[in-house]
């Protein structure tokens, strides 16, 4: 059994004839392979990425471009006393370390509830990813009103429990874990999707072989799925904290921020200064403090899974 | 090493080129579509024009306006509208920043009343001054003159006036025996307001709705209270906001606000529709509520004025989209035709037909005469005598924002007096740094 | 005994678990079809998923404000170039990226990954500049070419493709396969399931496109399905009833994409089938 999960991650090197002649051309096929999507990242996100990061060191307000105004550190001396700056970062902190684990098991077992040949699979998986691709309007709509504090259908139900009426998004206390559930619902069938992709790459053979030899429904899931999957659950939390440090759509719609900052994320205050308030230097400097931040985050989980 | 400086340099070389090029792009649209022109036919100016987009009836008075302006201006001026899709959200506010950056602003513009100073004071727009005589200005109703008028001078005019009223239930009203004021001196006063809202409110009925949503909404029609209150949120010249939101009169007023809330005399996540199911005895909302209530036959409705403080003023909201000329526009005297044409009485009062918002003029009224009878009087009332705009400041953005925030706080239960503090002092550094020079 | 405990289980959960998930969904496409004055009167209720006095007033009135079969084709259009040019350029990279041994390429993968940090939002003025400089503004050009690669999708071709076993690649080269023709003919046809998952998220994320659509269009003729629907919350008053018929008629192209790539999603490949 061990040795079917080490076969998943380990490639052995191709045989050796004429290494230097092969490696060259490896080489060469490589760069021109990744060429095309280099070039185009390259002018349109790492040039733009790279003027923000020029703007972070500048005076610039969105409708005075002519002033532009070179100001050295100033926004990064700003941003350093800014309490808003902490609070979001806090916020954005905590979201993350709470949803990244949450929602990936959830979207691990709705995968594996849905990788099957059950008649209504098709029907299962779009119930799943339904809330990914239903507009944020509806799904504000409904959420707004089920956490409402006064009438909401969720209080009704602790109403009925003998437990008394929570102000859910209205309290600086409830509404970023309020948020946190919300999100984990929505998202989940995003990342279900990508372990679906993975479980269906699973060689068949392999579960039955282990079921010739005994193995039950959860030994395979042990031993067989969860470590061919390690290259996707690393993909998955990677993107998963990405997204989840980029949180900006549901406090948005649901809460703006509020109560007192509860909720503000870093991409909400770099978007509230860089478009609504049109400080384009100052959300400039906050997004490459963030991307240090994140990057940083990073580089701790590729060494935790290197570790591994 | 070298990887780094090739990245440098290119980095500075596309930032201005790119600046470089907006400009020069930016001027050839302008004069390339007119010059073209210029030369076929004799000298027709061609002039674009953006606006948000709209509901279908204000869409279609757009439409004829302009097919009327074109035949007006035949062979001198070609108008050349563009709707921009506007949404819930700052997105035609994110296309205008973006124009500016690249100059590819249109000679004409529309833009959301509290903007005009911001943009005014940033040079996007120019004084009208010279375009329009003072009869002519005289004309347009007050509000419409403090929101277009920056510094001394006046740099856009409203097509649209807004209001905002005391909506209420007939039935819910009769049940109780409460007969709202129909003369402007008995408006309600905070306290006889409240005492409707604490009789009226049982079960599932809440005594008001006041949340139309919370952002511009909550500055658009809680600054009044400040104003009834004989404060403001900043100073008359807009610099300073430290004792004057946060002052103690400022400070009652959004007292007031949080009793409501914390008494649940109103709902602080209301659906769209809770006044015209019923389920609110009365409902702080505008003209443009009014379209949708015929929805609901059941529905029987009066409008009362806004209510002010015991002491204090009757005030109401007041603001609208407005139109000026974009410094960009190599055409200045055709652009201003274009807006005066789009804010003379006749479109002043055709608009107001088409979308039952009030006219932004006064000698349009002549033509509206269901605005003598009540309920629309008690608008009329409000928009032609007694209305106040919104803060006149080039930091506006960040006033509303801060506002709207601290506000929503407040009703959820936060520190009334620091919540407002933090206010203050947003502004003012806000201010300090970026327009104090 | 045990399987039919599981399967019982399996579809058990699977039944609830759907009906947490697809409410919202179920509630935009009943509410589409009535009268908006009963769409927030039955809020709250399990009325509100019930489609009673059936209408198509809403549908009727939100095409007649604007048209939502030019902008769902323009959605249509843009959304499936950048996916599948994305598929091309996004997967042959993911590709060297996971196989081929090359100097350099630890950095492009670690940059890759920390470019997918950087928030839109931070970006968006500058990549402005940059359209705006190419005089891409106004052009279909300026909707599709900035997001055609992907590094989301790059990183994701990667970590699945390093899952095919290196012994299928060097068989093929050893056979005289070109390095491209290994990649068409062994490993594309091998990894329908992420080609497919691909696919459907590049395609949901721009189905979405809002702001950026906004700042490089003026005009009816390139405008998308998200700007049409914005147009119904422009100004009061809003008709929900309205909105949910546009946001039925514009989900629903998703959903007939998701159901018709499912086919794609087949087991994978077994292993011993690779040596033979």
């Amino acid at each position: 059994m061990p040795n079917v999960s080490t076969q998943v991650h380990t490639g052995t090197k191709s045989n050796v004839t004429s290494i230097g002649l092969q490696k060259r051309r490896e080489s060469i096929t490589g760069y021109s392979f990744i060429l095309p999507a280099v070039l185009l990242l390259m002018l349109f996100l790492l040039l733009p990425f790279l003027l923000a990061v020029v703007f972070g060191f500048t005076k610039f307000n969105l409708l005075r471009p002519d002033q532009i105004k070179f100001t050295g550190l100033d926004n990064y001396v700003l941003l350093f006393k800014d309490k808003l700056f902490y609070k979001s970062l806090y916020n954005t902190l905590y979201f993350t370390v709470v949803v990244v684990p949450v929602q990936s098991a959830v979207a691990l077992m709705l995968a594996l509830l849905v990788n099957n040949q059950l008649k209504l699979r098709n029907v299962f998986r779009i119930a799943y990813f339904s809330p990914v691709i239903t507009s944020m309007t509806v799904i504000a709509i409904l959420w707004i009103s089920l956490y409402n504090p006064n009438e909401g259908l969720i209080n009704s139900a602790l109403n009925m429990l003998g437990i008394p009426k929570q102000p859910f998004l209205r309290s600086a206390d409830q509404a970023m874990n309020s948020i946190i559930f919300m999100s984990v619902w929505q998202a989940a069938g995003y990342q279900m999707m990508i372990f679906l992709a993975g479980l269906q790459s699973i060689p068949k053979d392999l579960y039955e072989a282990s079921a010739m030899d005994g193995a039950n429904k959860f030994q395979q899931l042990k031993f067989i799925t969860i470590p061919s999957l390690y290259n996707v659950i690393v993909f998955v939390l990677t993107i998963t904290t990405i997204q989840a440090v980029k949180l900006f759509t549901q406090p948005y719609v649901m809460t703006n921020g509020g109560p007192e900052n509860s909720t503000r994320t870093l991409a909400l205050l770099i978007y509230q200064q860089g478009f609504q308030f049109r400080n384009a230097g100052y959300a400039s400097a906050v997004s490459v403090i963030f991307f240090m931040i994140v990057v940083l985050i990073s580089f701790f989980m590729k060494r935790f899974f290197r570790d591994r | 090493m070298k990887k780094r400086k090739r990245g440098l340099l290119a980095v500075t070389g596309v930032l201005t080129l790119s600046l470089l090029a907006g400009c020069s792009s930016g001027g050839q649209a302008n004069d390339g579509s007119a010059g073209d022109k210029g030369q076929a036919v004799q000298k027709e100016v061609e002039i674009s024009y953006w606006r948000p987009q709209a509901s279908g009836p204000e869409d279609d008075f757009y439409v004829r306006r302009v097919d009327e302006f074109n035949k007006a201006y035949q062979g001198k001026i070609k108008l050349k509208m563009e709707p921009i899709t506007r949404g819930n959200s700052f997105a035609y506010e994110d296309k205008i920043n973006a124009a500016v950056a690249s100059h590819t602003l249109p000679d004409v513009v529309s833009m959301d009343g509290p903007n005009v100073a911001n943009y005014a004071a940033s040079n996007i727009i120019i004084p009208l001054d010279e375009y329009y005589t003072k009869d002519d200005l005289n004309d347009f109703v007050p509000s419409i003159i403090q929101q277009g008028t920056y510094k001394g001078k006046f740099y856009a005019a409203g097509l649209a006036e807004s209001s905002v009223v005391l909506f209420y239930n007939k039935k819910i009203m009769k049940q109780y025996g409460i007969e709202p004021p129909t003369n402007i001196k008995d408006a309600w006063t905070w306290d006889q307001w409240y005492d409707v809202m604490k009789k009226t409110a049982h079960n599932d009925v809440f005594g008001t709705n006041m949340i139309n949503d919370k952002g511009e909404w909550m500055t658009y029609a809680f600054e009044q209270m400040w104003i009834s209150a004989g404060t403001d949120i900043v100073n008359k010249e807009g610099t300073k906001a430290q004792g004057w939101v946060n002052s103690d009169k400022g400070l009652e007023a959004a007292s007031f606000l949080q009793k409501l809330a914390k008494e649940k005399l109103f709902n602080i996540d209301p659906k769209p529709t809770e006044f015209e199911e019923g389920k609110a005895a009365t409902k702080l909302g505008g003209p443009w509520n009014i379209p949708g209530f015929k929805n609901y036959p059941d529905l029987e409705w009066g409008i009362t004025y806004f209510p002010r403080k015991a002491d204090g003023i009757v005030t109401s909201p007041s603001g609208s989209w407005a139109i000026g000329v974009s410094t960009d526009s190599k055409h200045p005297k055709e652009a201003a035709e274009v807006v005066k044409w789009m804010t003379n009485k006749d479109s002043s009062a055709q608009l107001a037909k088409a979308i039952s918002m009030p006219a932004s003029r006064k000698s349009a009224y002549d033509s509206l005469p269901e605005y003598n009878e009540l309920p629309l009087r008690v608008i009329k009332e409000q928009v032609t005598t007694v209305s106040h705009a919104r803060p006149v400041t080039p930091a506006y953005p960040v006033l509303t924002q801060k506002f709207a925030e601290a506000l929503t706080d407040i009703m959820m239960g936060a520190d009334v007096k620091e919540s407002l503090d933090n206010v203050a002092s947003a502004y003012d550094d806000e201010y300090q740094r970026n327009f104090s020079n | 005994m045990a399987d039919r405990r599981i399967k019982i289980f399996i579809y058990g959960s699977n039944i609830i678990m759907s009906v947490l998930f697809i409410i919202p969904l179920l509630w935009m496409v009943v509410s589409s079809l009535k009268p908006e004055s009963q769409i927030f009167a039955d809020l709250g209720s399990i009325k509100s998923l019930l489609p009673t006095n059936i209408t198509f007033d809403n549908y009727i009135k939100a095409f007649d404000r604007i048209p939502m079969l030019k902008y769902l084709f323009n959605s249509l259009f843009y959304v499936a170039v950048i996916g599948i040019s994305g598929l091309g350029v996004n997967s042959i990279c993911g590709y060297a990226l996971a196989k081929l041994n090359f100097k350099g390429k630890g950095v492009v993968l670690t940059a890759i990954i920390a470019l997918m940090i950087v928030p839109f939002e931070s970006i968006v003025m500058p990549l402005y500049l940059v359209v705006n400089s190419l005089s891409w503004v106004n052009t279909w050009l300026a909707l599709i070419v900035p997001f055609i690669a992907n590094c989301f999708s790059i990183f994701m071709f990667r970590q699945f493709f390093m899952d095919i076993p290196n012994e299928l690649l060097e068989s093929a080269a050893i056979d005289g396969s070109s390095p491209m023709k290994t990649f068409l003919k062994i490993v594309v046809p091998l990894s329908g399931p992420v080609f497919t998952t691909v696919f459907i998220l590049d395609f949901i994320s721009h189905w979405g496109d809002f702001m950026w659509p906004i700042l490089v269009t003026t005009g009816e003729s390139l405008r998308n399905v998200q700007l049409g629907i914005q147009t119904f919350f422009t100004l009061p008053p809003i008709f929900y009833g309205q909105i949910m018929a546009t946001l039925t008629f514009t989900t629903l192209p998703i959903v007939v994409i998701f159901l018709l790539l499912q086919k794609y999603y087949v087991q994978g490949i077994t292993s011993t089938g690779i040596k033979g």
